[in-house]
């Protein structure tokens, strides 16, 4: 049951991961201090979303299968359940993060 | 949900070696007041002043629950107050000054003085009564909060009294706070009051970790914990990493009024937006941090009032711990309109529009578990289904927020307050009056009226949707918010005045609801035995529950104990069979468990009514206020009447060592408060860790954030001497080692004189770091620029923790040379080590940051 804590808790902690990660690449690329340039900028972004996002769509197709072969009435299931949901809420927020990076041209929109 | 499955016998109780050479029964004797007293009178309540020294989670959590409520009272007449000057255009009721203060206080008192207080209240309260507990793990710290709750309350309230209460809004934007702008008091007021009564909520997080994980009933799983407690655990984690950053704002901005130094002021490389970024860094989890247990309460009253288990458990605890994650990413869209980079502007966008995602699967929860049975239309049901329909139309208005261009439309609007009125209002008042009419019988033993409670319920719903949606109209024909009055014939005059009705209707519902609770004290009729039907333990008794909870401590098979485990409801609660029925010692007691698995795993001894925690609290108080009217040699003696208070309350006899039968699976033994990390305290002081990490992060962030954004000041600011910080990086090295032995010593059951001298050398380099980083430090100006004052501030926050450090090493120390510890009860140092060694990696990254700074750029 301690291992399905985890696998509750670490999408989501990617998820966290991953937008402090967004926002210091934004802040580094937008603010006056211009540590990167915003296509630099973005190329990380891009990739620290690949590999986040194959990390927890791993841990999303491993918690599914995880789940159907939960006894419905084993003790455990409900913590399986919320991993599952955990890890496809997290995928969409990840995905959400990167979505702005994506779509806008520079730092100004 | 029937689980008739057991938990796999417990795990032999992990031991260090120490137990082995520790003297069965030493230091087991009760205090002296307890020594002939029977299990009752352990547990009974002092009378009389002796009262105030009580630490029960009874008395506390009302304790809370009062106070919450008289502020809330005092609040609710200051919006009544706004609400008469709004109702007219150019009404002259209140002139200017009078109204900026009357709106500040109103908002300042609902979120801090009112909605964290009173979740506390009922997570102080409601915790070990549901989770099979006799008492929270860490009863003093309750009491000490509540006292700094009540004190910082003082303060801040105390304002009126002075003519000075706080006129810049709940969020003190700089630089209007700032004493260039704000002279006088006022803003101190709020600043050293909240302050004050924010350590409340840190010490009330610690104790709602602690106590959830590690002392529930035995084979009380995870995932057999009543629902409320995933909620209250999540928020709890939340308050340890959100109030931090208001923490460290409030210290700036108090340090730049009281000695100039300029972290805000944009003329020294300074930000106004830095206060808002740690600001809203607390103030958006806030949100959450109330709405949460407000839920809570829903998905606990909920099944009960439809008779079957909660849909989708596992849903809901997923839909939890990511909001509560979430919550933190949404910040910055409360600064739409400061001129941040659009692509900032869009993140935060995205993440405020993701947080509507696990909202939306708790509400389905809460709507499919509806439609599972007709549900019994109670008074707490009819709440439930006002802060159905008012929560979730406060979150569309949420997501329509989300929207940066919208949001730059209504910015500032009331269609903002009328936003946030719906998501609190309806995410934590409507719940919480239901909960008080649900949990009402359990506190007074009488149940209050269904008919004036039905009356209650319909005044305030039909008063707040008046009220607060005309708000929607206002705001979106343009009326801007905190405004003293407004010209006539913009549209706003009739909308207004409905709201001031509106407001007046839901004040009287109010008024109903303290009628009816004064009414049903005398006359009232009786609550029977599990009043609702519920299913969870809090009502195993018939109301009123003994002082002591459980008399003997069941083992939990379900997570509708009362539902499905008859052996629970056909006998006396008092002559249930658990654990710990026998009380030999005369000891405060209760089960400690595994954190996952609910397994036994010690006996945890909890302390009898003592006057410390309010001796600490009131010396701090007087630190606090002493400082506010610039007496600094009371200050002075009000932190020696802390320490004194803090000193007295940690040194007394320990516990560790005894082992002792359990009284349940055939004779189960379990030690008494173990020494490794199942240790309640361990938890406790993690928990505390992540706070002061939280803390330091906060620091780091606001260093960080001003060499990001102002580069002129940053690079042009004095240097630190980098061969001091070198230096400190090594000492930290050597801290964290010394640290790390001394866990190990105590763990492997080393001799009391090694971790005695590893204390004194410990104490040696902990003063030797604290030199060599003021060393570093010396050619650096804190009033050059404001970056030099955050890497002073920053220096200052890890002198703090060395400061604690060094009297922790000393003290233990010091109680091993009297003879006060035993072998085997090393539980102090155990806790040294974890805390040395996070102040060690603290202070490392500290130096590494100055030897970065000190280089050239």
């Amino acid at each position: 049951m301690t291992a399905l804590v985890v696998h509750v808790a670490r999408p989501i902690t990617l998820w966290a991961l991953h937008f402090i990660a967004i926002y210091a690449l934004i802040s580094a690329a937008c603010a006056p201090r211009a540590l990167l340039d915003v296509q630099v900028m973005r190329a990380v972004a891009g990739l620290v979303t690949l590999g986040a996002g194959l990390l927890v769509l791993i841990w999303l197709f491993a918690g599914s299968r995880r789940l159907r072969h939960c006894a419905a009435s084993a003790p455990e299931r409900p913590l399986a359940t919320a991993a599952v949901w955990s890890a496809t809420i997290s995928a969409l927020a990840i995905l959400l993060n990167l979505w702005p990076v994506a779509i806008l041209a520079g730092c100004s929109g | 949900m029937t689980d008739a499955r057991h938990d796999p016998p417990p795990a032999v109780p992990p031991r260090s070696d120490a137990y082995e050479t520790a003297p069965k029964g030493a230091r087991e004797t009760a205090p002296k007041g307890a020594r002939d007293k029977d299990f009752e009178q352990v547990w009974a309540t002092p009378d009389g002043a002796r009262a105030l020294s009580s630490v029960s989670h009874r008395v506390v959590g009302k304790r809370f629950l009062i106070t919450g409520f008289i502020f809330f009272l005092i609040a609710g007449i200051l919006a009544l107050l706004v609400r008469l000057q709004l109702m007219v255009p150019e009404n002259t009721f209140l002139d200017s000054e009078t109204y900026n203060q009357v709106f500040t206080m109103h908002g300042t008192i609902m979120m801090f003085l009112f909605a964290i207080p009173m979740l506390e209240g009922f997570a102080v309260y409601l915790i070990p009564l549901m989770i099979g507990a006799r008492d929270l793990v860490f009863p003093r710290l309750g009491a000490f909060g509540y006292y700094c709750y009540l004190f910082g309350g003082i303060i801040v309230l105390s304002s009126f009294v002075f003519d000075a209460a706080p006129a810049g809004g709940w969020f003190m934007y700089v630089p209007l706070s700032t004493s260039q702008y704000t002279q006088g008091l006022s803003a101190d007021f709020w600043l050293i009051g909240i302050t004050l009564a924010e350590i409340a909520s840190v010490t009330a997080a610690i104790e709602i970790i602690a106590s959830i994980l590690c002392s529930r009933a035995p084979g009380m799983s995870l995932t057999r914990m009543p629902i409320l407690m995933w909620y209250l655990l999540v928020t709890a984690f939340m308050i340890a990493i959100g109030f931090p950053p208001l923490i460290i704002g409030s210290i700036l901005l108090e340090a730049e009024r009281l000695l100039g130094l300029p972290f805000f002021d944009i003329t020294q490389g300074g930000d106004p937006l830095l206060w808002q970024h740690l600001f809203w860094l607390f103030g958006h989890p806030e949100v959450y941090i109330i709405f949460l247990p407000g839920a809570g309460m829903v998905a606990t009253m909920l099944p009960v009032f439809v008779g079957k288990p909660l849909f989708g458990y596992g849903f809901a605890v997923a839909a939890v711990v990511t909001m509560g994650f979430l919550s933190f990413g949404l910040w910055a869209h409360h600064m739409f309109a400061t001129g941040l980079p659009i692509l900032s502007l869009s993140l935060f966008s995205a993440a405020s529009t993701m947080v509507a995602v696990p909202t939306g699967v708790q509400i389905f929860c809460f709507i499919a578990t509806l439609s599972l049975a007709r549900p019994r239309l109670t008074v707490p049901m009819y709440f439930i289904l006002g802060f159905l329909f008012i929560f979730v139309l406060g979150g569309l208005t949420g997501v329509m927020l989300a929207a940066v261009p919208f949001n730059l439309q209504a910015h500032d609007s009331y269609f903002v307050v009328a936003h946030l009125h719906y998501v609190l209002i309806g995410g934590f008042v409507f719940p919480m009056f239901g909960a008080l009419y649900y949990w009402v019988p359990h506190f007074t033993g009488r149940m209050m009226s269904e008919r004036l409670g039905k009356w209650a319920f319909w005044l305030m719903f039909s008063g707040f949707n008046l009220a607060f949606f005309m708000m929607h109209l206002t705001g979106l024909r343009g009326m801007p918010r905190r405004i003293a009055t407004y010209p006539a014939d913009l549209g706003w005059d009739r909308l207004n005045m409905l709201s001031t009705f509106g407001a007046f209707v839901l004040a009287a519902g109010i008024a109903v609801f303290i009628v009816d609770f004064f009414r049903h004290r005398h006359a009232g009729p009786k609550a029977g035995h599990d009043p609702w039907g519920a299913a969870t333990l809090e009502w195993l008794h018939t109301p009123v529950t003994p002082d002591y909870n459980f008399r003997a401590i069941p083992e939990i098979r379900s997570r509708e104990p009362l539902w499905d485990q008859p052996e629970l409801t056909d006998r006396p609660a008092t002559e249930i069979a658990g654990a710990l029925r026998d009380n030999a010692d005369h000891r405060r007691e209760t089960i400690g468990c595994d954190p996952v698995t609910g397994a036994p795993v010690q006996i945890l001894r909890l302390p009898h009514p003592t006057w410390f925690p309010l001796i600490a609290a009131l010396g701090l108080a007087v630190l606090f206020g002493a400082t506010l009217a610039s007496l600094y040699w009371l200050s002075g003696v009000g932190a020696g009447i802390a320490l004194a208070g803090f000193t007295g309350w940690v040194w007394e006899p320990s516990d560790s060592g005894a082992v002792r039968d359990s009284g349940i699976r055939d004779g189960l033994e379990l030690p008494v408060n173990v020494v490794n990390r199942h240790s309640h305290l361990y938890v406790g002081n993690m928990a505390m860790i992540l706070i002061l990490f939280a803390l330091f992060a906060s620091l780091l962030f606001a260093g960080m954030y001003l060499w990001n954004t102002q580069p002129l000041s940053a690079d042009a600011t004095q240097r630190p001497a980098r061969i001091y910080a070198l230096l400190t990086l090594g000492l930290a090295v050597v801290v964290f080692t010394l640290s790390w032995m001394i866990s190990r010593s105590v763990l492997l059951g080393g001799p009391l004189m090694l971790t005695a001298m590893l204390n004194v050398l410990l104490a040696v380099i902990v003063a030797g770091v604290a030199l060599t980083l003021t060393l570093a430090l010396v050619p650096v100006d804190p009033w050059s620029s404001a970056f030099a004052a955050v890497g002073w501030t920053l220096a200052a926050y890890i002198g703090a923790l060395l400061a604690v450090m060094l009297y922790w090493t000393l003290f233990n120390a010091l109680r091993k040379l009297v003879g006060a510890v035993g072998p085997g009860q090393g539980l102090p140092d155990f806790l040294l080590g974890s805390f040395g060694k996070a102040a060690a990696v603290m202070t490392a990254i500290t130096a590494a940051a100055f030897l970065f700074a000190g280089t050239p750029q």
